[in-house]
């Protein structure tokens, strides 16, 4: 096993230190910003900075804690990329197989211990940046009020980016032993990437049947326009539309209320919906108690991925034809 | 030690509906340079890595006694690393690893430990894997056309080379090539292959003792009994390419004259195709 950590080190030394440094300036960079989101939430917290507290994501540390979460969920295709394609797709091209698998490591135990090699320096680096993650996004959801539950906030939390991380640098594997060309494989991982992301968007909201509940309004403070009640770590699955209902439980599309029959700035929002018999919302959403289980869901699709990917490199590198007659 | 390096049994491989090789059955001996001959997709490579075991047979069985390693056609080696780094790479995946024997081989060529492989000339990199290759110290060395990008006279340094570790480490060398030239003076048995199966399989010198060219009078058929390898006529004369006992020593009726064969007349007598049989010259 130590000349399969050494050959593996000495032909990723590369990538392997570079990732080290983006991942030891991530960590610091989350840090920094967590620390900044704690000192604001905190800071608006006390009365006296309550009138200045804007809590908006739009603001500058908000935006770059963003920034950072989406890198940290982007990552993973780049570990597939530089990590996992090169293990088996250059040595298929560069055609050093044939050498690596007739010394006295069988082809197998070679994949297993390049692989294991990989997995601890990528589990090790994926197990600080999604702790820096999770810090992060708890600070970010302190000042903006923004759920967890929601887009990158979760994606970046439950431990997520360590187990995409893990299973995509097997996809990344599996893709180069199956198609045996760097750019090639580079472009299957990333087709596969665009489908999952586009599927996950799709597939996450249903893991589990959405709660259906009328949230009636509270009126904001100068009463110009409703604001919704929302529990602050739930995840909305109505598509950024949410209806409106009325005392008769019929519901109405928000541009036909907001634009259409309150739409006129001479008139007053509230006295409007009244007049419309409008009491609320019906909102479609998975509640914030279920967070967990949702992380878990996808943290058993992620290790699933990786089982899977894993079973395709072994078989490709099993049925390998190194030679020819 | 056992007296037979590598011993095949109705060994067959099979890519897809395309046999390589099949039913194929040899005893190679041990602590002898091998000379493994036949043309392009003749089954050579395919039963190299078999021995080497890194091709699973489709049928039968091989067995190689001791370590093997394939040093294989294209002679690979990791690009970026230096040529110390290849001796380390061999230290590090091998039990066994003799690193003076493949610093005493580079350092017969010259070879620059400190320069990165790609940057090595095709035949400093042959001597890069197979001084990678010696180190490993196998009982059963397998080159699969190694020689190819070697100069004429660094081949016969090479080939001097390795016949004196084969005299020195009781290692077995099997010498694949579809280059006849290459094997003046090197082998000391001769394997045949032909559309995946054995032609002829034997000691070099015994083979060259049972082979013989004929020359006389144009004729049908050669004056002695034996098996015709080649025929060719012209209008008054024919000469025979023909497996006998006593070879080039077979008692002839004047005017016909017998002359031993060399070996790569031997080999290309039986590489060349059966039309040939009474081609006309």
């Amino acid at each position: 096993m130590r000349g399969l950590i050494w050959l593996t080190w000495r032909q990723h030394r590369w990538p392997i230190v570079a990732s080290a440094v983006i991942t030891a300036a991530l960590v610091a960079l989350m840090l920094i910003t967590a620390s900044d989101l704690g000192s604001m939430a905190a800071k608006c917290l006390t009365t006296a900075a309550r009138g200045d507290c804007r809590r908006e994501k739009t603001e500058a540390v908000p935006s770059h804690a963003s920034y950072l979460m989406n890198s940290v969920v982007f990552l993973p295709v780049l570990v597939a990329v530089f990590w996992g394609v090169p293990l088996l797709a250059r040595e298929f091209e560069q055609r050093t197989l044939p050498l690596a698998w007739s010394q006295d490591v069988s082809r197998l135990k070679w994949l297993t211990g390049k692989t294991a090699v990989m997995l601890v320096l990528v589990g090790t680096m994926g197990t600080v940046l999604a702790a820096a993650s999770i810090h992060l996004a708890h600070q970010y959801h302190a000042y903006t009020g923004e759920s967890l539950f929601e887009g990158t906030q979760f994606q970046a939390g439950g431990w997520l980016p360590l187990t995409l991380g893990l299973a995509w640098l097997a996809v990344g594997i599996a893709a180069g032993a199956a198609t045996r060309r760097v750019l090639v494989a580079i472009a299957t991982v990333g087709s596969l990437w665009i489908v999952r992301m586009v599927g996950m968007v799709w597939l996450r909201p249903r893991f589990m049947t959405p709660v259906t509940l009328i949230k009636p309004f509270s009126l904001t403070e100068d009463g110009s326009r409703p604001a919704a009640f929302t529990a602050a770590d739930d995840m909305s699955v109505n598509s950024g539309s949410v209806p409106f209902i009325d005392v008769h439980g019929a519901t109405h599309p928000p541009g036909l209320v907001v634009d259409g029959w309150c739409g006129s700035a001479d008139v007053d929002v509230n006295t409007c919906l009244h007049q419309h018999g409008i009491i609320g919302t019906l909102d479609k959403f998975q509640p914030a108690d279920r967070m967990g289980t949702f992380h878990l869901i996808e943290n058993g699709m992620n290790l699933g991925l990786f089982v899977l990917a894993l079973v395709v490199a072994w078989w490709c590198v099993k049925k390998a034809r190194t030679t020819v007659g | 030690m056992s007296e037979v390096a590598i011993e095949t049994r109705g060994l067959g491989k099979r890519y897809r509906r395309l046999w390589a090789l099949r039913d194929f059955s040899v005893s190679l001996p041990a602590n002898k340079v091998v000379a493994l001959v036949g043309a392009n997709g003749a089954g050579k490579s395919t039963l190299m890595s078999m021995a080497a075991g890194i091709l699973p047979a489709s049928q039968g069985e091989i067995h190689v006694d001791g370590r093997v390693v394939l040093l294989s056609q294209d002679k690979p080696l990791y690009r970026t690393f230096s040529v110390a780094e290849m001796l380390a790479f061999g230290r590090h995946l091998n039990r066994t690893w003799d690193q003076q024997r493949a610093l005493t081989w580079l350092s017969r060529f010259d070879i620059p430990l400190d320069r990165p492989c790609g940057k090595l000339s095709g035949g400093q990199q042959t001597q890069v894997a197979m001084a990678v290759a010696l180190g490993a110290r196998p009982a059963v060395l397998l080159l699969d056309e190694p020689l190819a990008n070697l100069d004429p006279v660094a081949r016969r340094e090479v080939t001097g080379e390795l016949l004196a570790e084969v005299a020195d480490s009781g290692m077995t060398v099997v010498l694949s090539t579809h280059v006849v030239a290459e094997l003046a003076g090197v082998g000391d048995h001769l394997l045949l292959l032909s559309h995946g199966r054995s032609r002829l399989d034997g000691d070099v010198e015994e083979l060259l003792a049972q082979h013989a060219r004929l020359t006389g009078p144009r004729a049908a058929a050669p004056p002695v009994e034996g098996e015709i390898l080649q025929a060719q006529h012209t209008e008054r004369q024919s000469a025979f390419v023909i497996r006998t006992l006593l070879g080039a020593d077979t008692p002839l009726a004047e005017p016909w004259k017998a002359q031993p064969l060399t070996l790569e007349d031997l080999v290309l007598a039986y590489l060349k195709p059966h039309r040939s049989l009474g081609e006309e010259l």
